[in-house]
């Protein structure tokens, strides 16, 4: 067992992503790392029972789909039917409320303009937006930027998975970003700068209160924990083989 | 229509606090008074339409009705893939209503002229059309669509039409004027062009048809006329290609001996600045090219050994 009941849930999400990953032979791998312990505070910790997450980051959905198997909304033949030949879960994820899948996603810049929709029409309820960094280049994110801070939509925050990687680059060289929180700030947000990997940090992020629009900028590692994927844009679409998964496997036990 | 839209609009609002207006910064001279009276029903998104398609998916999402209005070019085109992936792969209940379609927008140009959105639309999987021809349509089309479990699109002109007839109940499809031989199928603003066109056929007594609903198609429609009719002609403001003439035109495969004729916009940017009528007539959509055109078909047919 891990030292902590949440460090436990992220070792574990890490391993089925690998799991999973494997038994399927598909990629996607590092971008679902990078989200591990994001998703392990927000389902372990923060979401309530009316609370709405949105994976806006479809390539993660590995990471999604382990976590949503730990709160027991999915059984394990679900889960290890990912990617398979008319298996129950894709790449991306599928709108399933049944199963915790609250929206399809997949085509990046969705999730966040929905997510204001949501928030519009449900003042009482707390509604959870991951993004990836590289997803901000959609201009429909900074439409729904731009409209959550005019509507004062309090109750909506907007994690942003910075890992620095994008599908064929890095985002400083393919199409700058940065600074994330300074441009949040600027659009009228609140925006906390956090160790995307450090549960104490993600916890406080989430529970500092807020009237405006937050977003939390969680600084990660794509492949976070597993020593050849760490920061690689490979890994976004590279497979294991039977080597790699054992070594992977060996990797996140240190953490 | 926009004005009869926005009458149903305000009915329907006054009775269902569920339903909510979303304008993509448009509606001067025709939403003030709801924005005063319903402030929460109402919702300027502002100039950013794909956001607007989504808060609508959102608002769907926590029980609202979202409709949704903009400039029909900008809301179908500009939007798609919000429509496609927010709205109907959730099938979640929302009206998209699309002003200024077709030709209205004559001399904005290109920008504007919307004469593909039915065809984007028709590409959607369940997604509801409807292009009404007259006030009471657009009333009823509405009403309609307010009440689906889905997602639909109503299709508007800017331009005033003249009232075609004053159905109490929506059909698919309305006999507007009986005839025989020849029927002219409109849609939206190409069936008040199929009236003054048939007063220029008066020899031939076309039938004149309205259809308001073009997806799903009723297709009893072409199952009933196909008994006294074998020349069918299509007149819609959009193009040639995936409107109400390529859906007739995929229809008729099936049913022998049946001839369908096209009149809508050509396949090509219409680089005309000009009046409605001065478009109308250079895309050859005006009741006089498409009288001669019909005459010709039913003389050929005629003379046929």
């Amino acid at each position: 067992m891990r030292k902590n009941a949440l460090s436990q849930k992220a070792f574990l999400i890490r391993k089925l992503i690998l799991d999973i990953s494997y038994n399927a032979h598909v990629g996607h791998i590092a971008s679902a790392l990078s989200v591990a312990d994001i998703l392990s505070v927000l389902y372990f910790k923060t979401l309530k029972n009316k609370d709405r997450f949105i994976l806006s980051k479809g390539p993660a959905a590995a990471a999604l789909y382990a976590t949503l198997y730990l709160k027991k909304y999915i059984s394990k033949k679900q889960l290890f039917s990912y990617c398979m030949d008319n298996g129950a879960l894709g790449v991306h994820p599928d709108y399933n409320p049944a199963i915790g899948m609250e929206f399809t996603t997949g085509s990046l810049g969705h999730g966040l303009p929905v997510g204001c929709g949501l928030a519009l029409g449900l003042p009482g309820q707390y509604i959870y937006i991951l993004v990836s960094d590289a997803e901000l280049n959609e201009g429909s994110c900074w439409e729904a930027v731009m409209f959550a801070a005019h509507h004062k939509l309090g109750n909506l925050t907007v994690i942003v998975d910075d890992n620095g990687n994008q599908a064929f680059g890095k985002t400083k060289d393919v199409l700058d970003i940065q600074p994330i929180a300074k441009k949040f700030k600027t659009f009228g947000w609140n925006a906390i700068t956090v160790d995307g990997h450090n549960h104490k940090e993600l916890i406080n992020a989430f529970i500092t209160s807020s009237k405006k629009p937050k977003a939390i900028i969680a600084k990660t590692v794509s492949g976070y924990g597993v020593s050849f994927m760490k920061g690689s844009v490979d890994w976004h679409y590279w497979p294991m083989d039977e080597k790699q998964y054992n070594q992977a496997l060996q990797d996140i036990r240190k953490i | 229509m926009r004005k009869a839209f926005i009458r149903s609009l305000t009915d329907i609002i006054k009775k269902n606090s569920r339903v909510i207006l979303l304008t993509g910064d448009l509606g001067f001279t025709v939403f003030e008074d709801l924005r005063e009276r319903y402030p929460k029903q109402f919702l300027n998104a502002g100039v950013a339409e794909q956001n607007m398609i989504s808060i609508a998916a959102g608002l769907s999402l926590s029980g609202r009705i979202p409709v949704c209005y903009s400039i029909a070019s900008f809301i179908t085109a500009k939007t798609y893939e919000q429509i496609k992936i927010d709205l109907a792969s959730h099938r979640l209940p929302s009206v998209i209503v699309g002003t200024g379609a077709g030709l209205s927008y004559s001399t904005a140009s290109i920008t504007h002229h919307s004469l593909d959105d039915i065809a984007l639309m028709r590409l959607i999987p369940d997604m509801r059309i409807y292009s009404p021809a007259d006030n009471q349509e657009v009333a009823l089309c509405l009403s309609d669509a307010i009440h689906k479990k889905f997602p639909s699109y109503i299709r508007l002109t800017k331009q005033e039409e003249e009232d075609v007839h004053f159905p109490k109940k929506l059909q698919s499809a309305f006999i507007v004027k009986k005839g025989s031989g020849v029927a002219l199928l409109g849609t939206g603003a190409g069936v008040n062009i199929a009236i003054k066109t048939a007063q220029l056929l008066k020899d031939i007594k076309p039938t004149i048809v309205s259809i308001p609903v073009l997806k799903p198609f009723d297709h009893t429609i072409l199952n009933i006329l196909s008994k006294q009719h074998w020349l069918f002609a299509t007149v819609e403001e959009h193009g040639t290609i995936g409107g109400l003439g390529s859906i007739v035109s995929e229809m008729l495969v099936n049913i022998p001996d049946k001839k369908p004729l096209v009149f809508g916009t050509p396949d090509e940017f219409l680089w005309k600045i000009g009046t409605l009528e001065t478009l109308r007539k250079y895309a050859g959509l005006d009741p006089s090219a498409i009288s001669k055109k019909i005459l010709k078909e039913f003389n050929t047919k005629n003379h046929q050994p």
